[in-house]
Protein backbone atom coordinates (compact mmCIF):
# COMPACT_ATOMS: atom_id res chain seq x y z
CA UNK A 1 0.00 0.00 0.00
CA UNK A 2 2.60 2.35 0.42
CA UNK A 3 4.38 1.74 -2.49
CA UNK A 4 5.87 4.89 -4.10
CA UNK A 5 7.98 5.36 -7.28
CA UNK A 6 10.52 7.67 -8.27
CA UNK A 7 9.95 9.22 -11.70
CA UNK A 8 11.36 12.17 -13.67
CA UNK A 9 8.68 14.87 -14.05
CA UNK A 10 8.86 16.18 -17.60
CA UNK A 11 5.93 18.55 -17.51
CA UNK A 12 4.13 21.14 -15.63
CA UNK A 13 0.41 22.70 -16.23
CA UNK A 14 0.08 24.68 -12.85
CA UNK A 15 -0.57 21.84 -9.99
CA UNK A 16 -0.46 19.38 -12.07
CA UNK A 17 2.37 17.48 -14.21
CA UNK A 18 3.18 14.13 -16.36
CA UNK A 19 5.78 12.15 -15.01
CA UNK A 20 7.83 9.64 -16.71
CA UNK A 21 9.15 5.91 -15.62
CA UNK A 22 10.55 2.99 -17.82
CA UNK A 23 9.40 4.84 -20.44
CA UNK A 24 5.56 5.11 -19.09
CA UNK A 25 4.04 8.50 -18.73
CA UNK A 26 1.99 9.59 -15.82
CA UNK A 27 -0.38 12.23 -15.05
CA UNK A 28 0.36 13.61 -11.39
CA UNK A 29 -0.68 16.23 -8.73
CA UNK A 30 1.94 18.24 -7.86
CA UNK A 31 0.13 19.78 -4.50
CA UNK A 32 2.40 18.93 -2.12
CA UNK A 33 5.85 19.52 -3.87
CA UNK A 34 5.95 23.52 -5.33
CA UNK A 35 9.50 23.63 -5.79
CA UNK A 36 9.18 20.44 -7.75
CA UNK A 37 11.04 21.68 -11.51
CA UNK A 38 11.32 19.70 -14.85
CA UNK A 39 14.03 17.33 -14.85
CA UNK A 40 13.27 16.48 -10.95
CA UNK A 41 12.50 12.83 -9.64
CA UNK A 42 9.58 12.81 -7.56
CA UNK A 43 8.28 10.16 -5.34
CA UNK A 44 4.85 9.21 -6.59
CA UNK A 45 2.04 7.66 -4.61
CA UNK A 46 -1.46 6.86 -5.28
CA UNK A 47 -0.98 9.59 -7.85
CA UNK A 48 0.36 12.77 -5.61
CA UNK A 49 3.90 13.33 -5.63
CA UNK A 50 5.14 13.75 -2.19
CA UNK A 51 8.79 14.40 -2.50
CA UNK A 52 11.20 15.66 -4.77
CA UNK A 53 14.75 13.50 -4.51
CA UNK A 54 18.46 15.09 -4.10
CA UNK A 55 19.92 13.59 -6.75
CA UNK A 56 23.04 14.99 -5.36
CA UNK A 57 22.10 13.34 -2.18
CA UNK A 58 21.83 9.95 -4.21
CA UNK A 59 25.34 10.39 -6.11
CA UNK A 60 26.57 11.04 -2.56
CA UNK A 61 25.09 8.34 -0.80
CA UNK A 62 26.23 5.69 -3.96
CA UNK A 63 29.93 7.56 -3.55
CA UNK A 64 29.94 6.70 -0.11
CA UNK A 65 28.55 3.34 -0.20
CA UNK A 66 31.28 2.72 -2.75
CA UNK A 67 34.16 4.04 -0.70
CA UNK A 68 33.24 2.35 2.75
CA UNK A 69 32.54 -0.89 1.21
CA UNK A 70 35.71 -0.66 -1.02
CA UNK A 71 37.83 0.10 2.65
CA UNK A 72 35.91 -2.08 4.56
CA UNK B 1 18.02 4.05 -8.91
CA UNK B 2 19.20 0.57 -9.68
CA UNK B 3 22.18 1.18 -7.87
CA UNK B 4 20.61 0.91 -4.47
CA UNK B 5 20.11 -2.49 -5.40
CA UNK B 6 23.26 -3.54 -6.68
CA UNK B 7 24.78 -7.02 -5.95
CA UNK B 8 28.39 -6.11 -5.46
CA UNK B 9 27.22 -3.98 -2.70
CA UNK B 10 24.49 -5.90 -1.44
CA UNK B 11 27.43 -8.54 -0.98
CA UNK B 12 29.70 -6.24 0.96
CA UNK B 13 26.93 -5.29 3.34
CA UNK B 14 26.29 -8.18 4.42
CA UNK B 15 29.52 -9.21 4.95
CA UNK B 16 29.65 -6.09 7.07
CA UNK B 17 26.16 -6.80 8.73
CA UNK B 18 27.65 -10.36 9.27
CA UNK B 19 31.12 -9.04 10.74
CA UNK B 20 29.01 -6.64 13.21
CA UNK B 21 27.14 -9.35 14.69
CA UNK B 22 30.24 -11.72 15.03
CA UNK B 23 29.85 -13.25 18.96
CA UNK B 24 27.06 -11.37 19.63
CA UNK B 25 23.97 -12.64 21.31
CA UNK B 26 20.46 -12.51 19.12
CA UNK B 27 19.84 -9.28 18.18
CA UNK B 28 15.78 -8.59 17.08
CA UNK B 29 14.83 -5.66 14.99
CA UNK B 30 11.14 -4.83 13.54
CA UNK B 31 10.43 -3.55 9.96
CA UNK B 32 7.21 -2.08 10.79
CA UNK B 33 6.40 -1.41 7.15
CA UNK B 34 4.78 -4.02 5.05
CA UNK B 35 6.65 -2.47 1.94
CA UNK B 36 9.71 -3.56 4.03
CA UNK B 37 8.46 -7.19 4.55
CA UNK B 38 8.00 -7.67 1.14
CA UNK B 39 11.09 -6.28 0.11
CA UNK B 40 13.24 -8.35 2.51
CA UNK B 41 11.23 -11.50 1.66
CA UNK B 42 11.53 -11.22 -2.17
CA UNK B 43 15.34 -9.91 -2.27
CA UNK B 44 15.75 -13.08 -0.70
CA UNK B 45 17.71 -10.81 2.48
CA UNK B 46 15.57 -12.95 4.76
CA UNK B 47 17.00 -16.14 3.89
CA UNK B 48 20.60 -14.24 3.70
CA UNK B 49 20.90 -12.55 7.06
CA UNK B 50 23.26 -13.85 9.68
CA UNK B 51 21.40 -16.36 11.90
CA UNK B 52 21.60 -14.27 15.31
CA UNK B 53 19.25 -11.40 13.63
CA UNK B 54 15.84 -12.01 13.81
CA UNK B 55 13.26 -10.08 12.10
CA UNK B 56 10.08 -9.39 13.38
CA UNK B 57 7.30 -8.64 10.94
CA UNK B 58 5.14 -5.40 11.67
CA UNK B 59 1.61 -4.42 11.36
CA UNK B 60 2.49 -1.75 8.67
CA UNK B 61 0.41 -3.26 6.34
CA UNK B 62 -2.87 -1.08 5.91
CA UNK B 63 -4.90 -3.80 4.05
CA UNK B 64 -3.90 -6.16 7.03
CA UNK B 65 -4.87 -4.23 9.90
CA UNK B 66 -8.15 -3.11 8.33
CA UNK B 67 -11.04 -5.57 9.95
CA UNK B 68 -13.54 -7.18 7.87
CA UNK B 69 -16.87 -5.27 9.05
CA UNK B 70 -16.18 -2.46 7.61
CA UNK B 71 -15.90 -4.23 3.85
CA UNK B 72 -18.91 -5.97 5.33
CA UNK B 73 -20.55 -2.72 5.31
CA UNK B 74 -19.53 -1.63 1.87
CA UNK B 75 -21.00 -5.33 0.87
CA UNK B 76 -24.02 -4.55 2.25
CA UNK B 77 -24.52 -0.91 0.95
CA UNK B 78 -23.99 -2.86 -2.74
CA UNK B 79 -27.18 -4.79 -1.68
CA UNK B 80 -29.46 -1.90 -0.61
CA UNK B 81 -28.26 0.73 -2.98
CA UNK B 82 -28.30 -0.33 -7.06
CA UNK B 83 -26.69 3.20 -8.12
CA UNK B 84 -23.94 2.88 -6.20
CA UNK B 85 -20.49 2.14 -7.20
CA UNK B 86 -17.58 1.06 -4.64
CA UNK B 87 -14.32 2.58 -5.46
CA UNK B 88 -11.17 1.53 -3.46
CA UNK B 89 -7.12 1.03 -4.44
CA UNK B 90 -6.94 -3.01 -5.55
CA UNK B 91 -5.82 -4.84 -2.38
CA UNK B 92 -8.72 -3.91 -0.86
CA UNK B 93 -10.96 -6.16 -3.28
CA UNK B 94 -9.87 -9.71 -1.83
CA UNK B 95 -9.90 -9.03 1.79
CA UNK B 96 -12.28 -11.71 3.09
CA UNK B 97 -15.15 -11.44 4.57
CA UNK B 98 -18.43 -13.12 6.52
CA UNK B 99 -18.78 -16.52 4.24
CA UNK B 100 -15.70 -16.05 2.18
CA UNK B 101 -17.37 -12.71 0.09
CA UNK B 102 -15.18 -9.82 -0.87
CA UNK B 103 -15.63 -6.71 -3.31
CA UNK B 104 -14.15 -9.16 -5.94
CA UNK B 105 -17.00 -11.77 -5.75
CA UNK B 106 -19.53 -8.42 -5.46
CA UNK B 107 -17.87 -7.28 -8.68
CA UNK B 108 -18.11 -10.96 -10.41
CA UNK B 109 -21.74 -10.98 -9.12
CA UNK B 110 -22.11 -8.39 -11.33
CA UNK B 111 -22.39 -5.20 -8.52
CA UNK B 112 -19.83 -1.97 -9.34
CA UNK B 113 -16.78 -2.12 -7.69
CA UNK B 114 -13.81 -0.03 -9.63
CA UNK B 115 -10.40 0.02 -8.85
CA UNK B 116 -8.27 3.27 -8.64
CA UNK B 117 -5.26 3.89 -8.47
CA UNK B 118 -5.45 7.76 -8.10
CA UNK B 119 -8.55 8.39 -6.09
CA UNK B 120 -8.95 12.00 -7.39
CA UNK B 121 -10.05 9.98 -11.17
CA UNK B 122 -13.14 9.72 -9.24
CA UNK B 123 -14.02 13.29 -9.32
CA UNK B 124 -14.05 12.73 -13.36
CA UNK B 125 -16.35 9.41 -13.21
CA UNK B 126 -18.38 11.24 -10.40
CA UNK B 127 -19.06 14.16 -12.92
CA UNK B 128 -19.28 11.80 -16.24
CA UNK B 129 -21.87 9.58 -14.48
CA UNK B 130 -24.33 11.80 -12.19
CA UNK B 131 -26.75 8.62 -12.29
CA UNK B 132 -24.60 6.95 -9.98
CA UNK B 133 -23.56 7.47 -6.16
CA UNK B 134 -19.46 7.05 -5.69
CA UNK B 135 -18.37 5.41 -2.55
CA UNK B 136 -14.59 5.25 -2.06
CA UNK B 137 -13.45 3.33 0.41
CA UNK B 138 -10.13 5.06 2.07
CA UNK B 139 -7.36 3.22 3.52
CA UNK B 140 -3.85 3.51 4.19
CA UNK B 141 -0.93 5.14 6.40
CA UNK B 142 -0.13 8.28 6.70
CA UNK B 143 1.84 8.06 2.99
CA UNK B 144 -2.02 7.26 1.52
CA UNK B 145 -3.93 9.99 3.70
CA UNK B 146 -2.76 12.85 2.10
CA UNK B 147 -4.16 11.75 -1.65
CA UNK B 148 -7.66 11.20 0.40
CA UNK B 149 -7.54 14.21 2.03
CA UNK B 150 -7.04 16.00 -1.74
CA UNK B 151 -9.81 14.14 -3.35
CA UNK B 152 -11.96 15.39 -0.38
CA UNK B 153 -10.74 19.19 -0.98
CA UNK B 154 -11.27 19.06 -4.28
CA UNK B 155 -14.64 16.99 -4.25
CA UNK B 156 -15.61 20.14 -1.93
CA UNK B 157 -14.07 22.66 -4.47
CA UNK B 158 -15.91 21.55 -7.19
CA UNK B 159 -19.30 20.84 -5.07
CA UNK B 160 -19.78 16.98 -6.42
CA UNK B 161 -22.81 15.54 -4.69
CA UNK B 162 -22.65 11.77 -5.63
CA UNK B 163 -18.86 10.67 -4.70
CA UNK B 164 -18.54 10.13 -0.58
CA UNK B 165 -15.20 9.36 0.84
CA UNK B 166 -15.40 6.32 4.08
CA UNK B 167 -12.39 7.60 5.65
CA UNK B 168 -10.71 4.65 7.37
CA UNK B 169 -6.89 6.11 7.83
CA UNK B 170 -4.95 4.44 10.53
CA UNK B 171 -1.55 6.17 12.04
CA UNK B 172 1.72 4.62 12.84
CA UNK B 173 2.77 6.00 16.31
CA UNK B 174 -0.01 4.72 18.21
CA UNK B 175 0.65 1.39 16.42
CA UNK B 176 3.98 1.11 16.84
CA UNK B 177 3.42 2.23 20.83
CA UNK B 178 0.81 -1.27 21.42
CA UNK B 179 2.94 -3.45 19.49
CA UNK B 180 6.37 -1.98 21.82
CA UNK B 181 4.25 -2.34 24.64
CA UNK B 182 2.63 -5.52 24.17
CA UNK B 183 5.47 -7.95 23.27
CA UNK B 184 6.91 -10.14 25.45
CA UNK B 185 10.51 -8.95 26.57
CA UNK B 186 11.88 -11.84 24.86
CA UNK B 187 10.31 -10.98 21.50
CA UNK B 188 10.66 -7.36 21.84
CA UNK B 189 12.35 -5.79 19.02
CA UNK B 190 15.85 -3.51 19.98
CA UNK B 191 15.38 -1.48 16.99
CA UNK B 192 12.89 -1.02 14.72
CA UNK B 193 13.03 -0.18 10.77
CA UNK B 194 10.88 3.01 10.14
CA UNK B 195 8.98 3.19 7.52
CA UNK B 196 10.45 5.40 4.65
CA UNK B 197 7.35 6.70 2.38
CA UNK B 198 5.32 7.13 6.22
CA UNK B 199 7.95 9.54 7.05
CA UNK B 200 8.11 11.18 3.66
CA UNK B 201 4.74 12.87 4.55
CA UNK B 202 5.29 12.99 8.34
CA UNK B 203 8.81 13.68 9.46
CA UNK B 204 11.24 12.36 11.84
CA UNK B 205 9.89 13.87 14.54
CA UNK B 206 7.33 11.98 15.57
CA UNK B 207 9.85 8.77 15.89
CA UNK B 208 12.48 10.67 18.55
CA UNK B 209 9.52 10.19 21.66
CA UNK B 210 9.25 6.71 21.02
CA UNK B 211 12.69 5.55 20.30
CA UNK B 212 13.07 7.32 23.93
CA UNK B 213 10.36 5.92 25.38
CA UNK B 214 10.91 2.18 24.52
CA UNK B 215 14.55 2.90 24.88
CA UNK B 216 15.43 1.57 21.00
CA UNK B 217 17.19 2.96 17.96
CA UNK B 218 14.87 4.14 14.88
CA UNK B 219 16.07 4.09 11.47
CA UNK B 220 14.13 5.19 8.80
CA UNK B 221 14.76 2.89 5.07
CA UNK B 222 14.37 3.20 2.06
CA UNK B 223 12.66 0.26 0.31
CA UNK B 224 15.49 -1.23 -2.50
CA UNK B 225 17.62 -4.03 -1.19
CA UNK B 226 20.88 -2.07 0.10
CA UNK B 227 18.51 0.85 1.70
CA UNK B 228 17.47 -2.16 4.46
CA UNK B 229 20.90 -3.73 4.67
CA UNK B 230 22.71 0.16 5.31
CA UNK B 231 19.47 0.76 7.91
CA UNK B 232 20.19 -2.87 9.47
CA UNK B 233 24.01 -1.96 9.92
CA UNK B 234 22.99 1.71 10.95
CA UNK B 235 20.64 -0.19 13.67
CA UNK B 236 23.25 -2.88 14.91
CA UNK B 237 25.96 -0.69 15.48
CA UNK B 238 23.44 1.48 17.24
CA UNK B 239 22.27 -1.18 19.34
CA UNK B 240 25.83 -2.40 20.28
CA UNK B 241 26.98 0.98 21.44
CA UNK B 242 23.60 1.85 22.80
CA UNK B 243 22.52 4.23 21.09
CA UNK B 244 18.93 4.99 20.92
CA UNK B 245 18.89 7.47 18.53
CA UNK B 246 16.72 8.47 14.91
CA UNK B 247 18.78 7.71 11.78
CA UNK B 248 17.47 8.89 8.39
CA UNK B 249 19.06 6.53 6.27
CA UNK B 250 16.74 7.45 3.00
CA UNK B 251 17.93 11.37 2.76
CA UNK B 252 17.48 11.44 -1.27
CA UNK B 253 14.12 11.38 -0.60
CA UNK B 254 12.87 12.37 3.12
CA UNK B 255 13.59 15.70 4.58
CA UNK B 256 13.79 15.40 8.66
CA UNK B 257 10.47 17.67 8.60
CA UNK B 258 8.61 15.76 6.55
CA UNK B 259 5.97 17.10 3.40
CA UNK B 260 4.56 20.22 5.16
CA UNK B 261 2.13 20.93 2.65
CA UNK B 262 0.88 17.27 2.75
CA UNK B 263 0.59 17.99 6.90
CA UNK B 264 -1.08 21.14 7.03
CA UNK B 265 -3.64 19.52 4.36
CA UNK B 266 -4.22 16.62 6.32
CA UNK B 267 -5.04 18.63 9.80
CA UNK B 268 -7.67 20.66 7.75
CA UNK B 269 -9.47 17.90 6.14
CA UNK B 270 -8.92 15.02 9.10
CA UNK B 271 -9.26 15.04 12.72
CA UNK B 272 -8.44 12.17 15.27
CA UNK B 273 -11.30 9.80 15.95
CA UNK B 274 -11.46 8.91 19.72
CA UNK B 275 -10.71 5.11 18.76
CA UNK B 276 -10.04 3.26 16.14
CA UNK B 277 -10.47 -1.31 15.85
CA UNK B 278 -7.31 -2.37 14.27
CA UNK B 279 -7.34 -6.26 13.28
CA UNK B 280 -4.82 -8.12 15.74
CA UNK B 281 -4.07 -4.58 17.54
CA UNK B 282 -7.64 -4.37 19.15
CA UNK B 283 -8.84 -1.24 19.63
CA UNK B 284 -6.17 1.87 19.82
CA UNK B 285 -7.38 5.55 21.08
CA UNK B 286 -6.31 8.22 18.60
CA UNK B 287 -4.94 6.32 15.59
CA UNK B 288 -7.03 7.07 13.23
CA UNK B 289 -8.14 9.73 11.27
CA UNK B 290 -12.09 10.84 10.70
CA UNK B 291 -13.60 13.43 8.28
CA UNK B 292 -13.44 16.66 10.08
CA UNK B 293 -17.21 18.29 10.55
CA UNK B 294 -16.80 21.01 7.90
CA UNK B 295 -16.45 18.26 5.26
CA UNK B 296 -19.45 16.57 6.47
CA UNK B 297 -21.53 16.48 3.33
CA UNK B 298 -18.40 14.49 1.76
CA UNK B 299 -18.72 12.01 5.07
CA UNK B 300 -20.21 8.73 4.02
CA UNK B 301 -20.05 7.79 7.35
CA UNK B 302 -22.25 10.24 8.20
CA UNK B 303 -24.34 9.69 4.51
CA UNK B 304 -24.71 6.23 4.52
CA UNK B 305 -25.09 6.42 8.35
CA UNK B 306 -23.03 3.71 8.16
CA UNK B 307 -23.43 0.85 11.21
CA UNK B 308 -20.93 -1.78 11.72
CA UNK B 309 -21.74 -5.08 13.12
CA UNK B 310 -18.76 -7.65 14.39
CA UNK B 311 -17.21 -10.23 11.58
CA UNK B 312 -15.81 -12.83 13.03
CA UNK B 313 -12.41 -14.46 11.88
CA UNK B 314 -11.56 -17.65 10.92
CA UNK B 315 -11.08 -19.30 14.28
CA UNK B 316 -7.38 -21.23 13.28
CA UNK B 317 -6.45 -17.76 11.22
CA UNK B 318 -3.06 -16.10 13.20
CA UNK B 319 -3.55 -13.15 11.60
CA UNK B 320 -3.87 -10.94 14.71
CA UNK B 321 -0.20 -12.80 16.21
CA UNK B 322 1.32 -12.43 13.55
CA UNK B 323 0.45 -8.51 13.15
CA UNK B 324 1.41 -7.96 16.84
CA UNK B 325 4.92 -9.34 15.99
CA UNK B 326 4.00 -12.55 18.47
CA UNK B 327 4.35 -15.11 15.33
CA UNK B 328 5.26 -15.93 11.97
CA UNK B 329 3.19 -17.26 9.18
CA UNK B 330 4.87 -20.73 9.61
CA UNK B 331 2.88 -21.06 12.53
CA UNK B 332 -0.34 -21.07 11.22
CA UNK B 333 -1.98 -24.15 10.30
CA UNK B 334 -4.00 -22.68 7.76
CA UNK B 335 -0.45 -21.18 5.82
CA UNK B 336 0.31 -22.43 2.67
CA UNK B 337 -2.76 -24.98 3.60
CA UNK B 338 -6.33 -24.08 3.52
CA UNK B 339 -5.07 -19.87 2.88
CA UNK B 340 -3.51 -19.06 0.14
CA UNK B 341 -2.95 -15.85 -2.40
CA UNK B 342 -5.30 -17.51 -4.25
CA UNK B 343 -7.70 -18.17 -1.33
CA UNK B 344 -6.80 -16.56 1.29
CA UNK B 345 -8.78 -16.59 4.62
CA UNK B 346 -7.03 -14.20 6.61
CA UNK B 347 -6.02 -10.69 5.66
CA UNK B 348 -2.37 -11.32 5.79
CA UNK B 349 -2.67 -13.30 2.77
CA UNK B 350 -4.40 -10.77 0.90
CA UNK B 351 -1.52 -7.97 0.10
CA UNK B 352 1.48 -8.51 -1.20
CA UNK B 353 2.52 -6.55 1.87
CA UNK B 354 1.27 -8.89 4.17
CA UNK B 355 3.47 -11.24 5.98
CA UNK B 356 1.67 -14.75 4.70
CA UNK B 357 1.28 -13.32 1.03
CA UNK B 358 5.30 -12.04 0.70
CA UNK B 359 5.97 -15.38 2.78
CA UNK B 360 4.38 -17.36 0.72
CA UNK B 361 5.18 -15.65 -2.77
CA UNK B 362 8.83 -16.39 -1.87
CA UNK B 363 7.66 -20.00 -1.14
CA UNK B 364 8.81 -20.57 2.80
CA UNK B 365 7.38 -23.12 3.93
CA UNK B 366 7.40 -25.17 7.19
Amino acid sequence: MCLAIPAMLISIDKDRGIVVKAGLELEVDLTFVPEAKIGDHLIIHAGMALSVMDDQDVRETLKLLDQELNNG
Amino acid sequence: MDNFSSPKDTHSLLNQLQMELENENEVRIMEFCGGHTHQLVKSGLMSLLPDNLKMIHGPGCPVCVLPSEHIQAALDLLKSNSKLVVACFGDLMRIPTLGGDSLLGARSRGEDVRMVYDPTDLLKMAKNEPEKLFLFLAIGFETTAPATARLIYRIDEQQISNLKVYCLHVTTPPAIAVVMENLRPERRPMGLIGPGHVSLVTGLDLYHQASEKYSVPICISGFETNDLLTSLVTLVKSIKNKKNKVYNEYTRALKSEGNLEAQKLLKKVFEFRKSFYWRGLGEISQSAYKISPRYKEIDAEEFFKIKLSKVPEHKLCQCGSILRGEKSPLDCKLYAKACTPANPLGACMVSSEGTCSAYYAQGISV
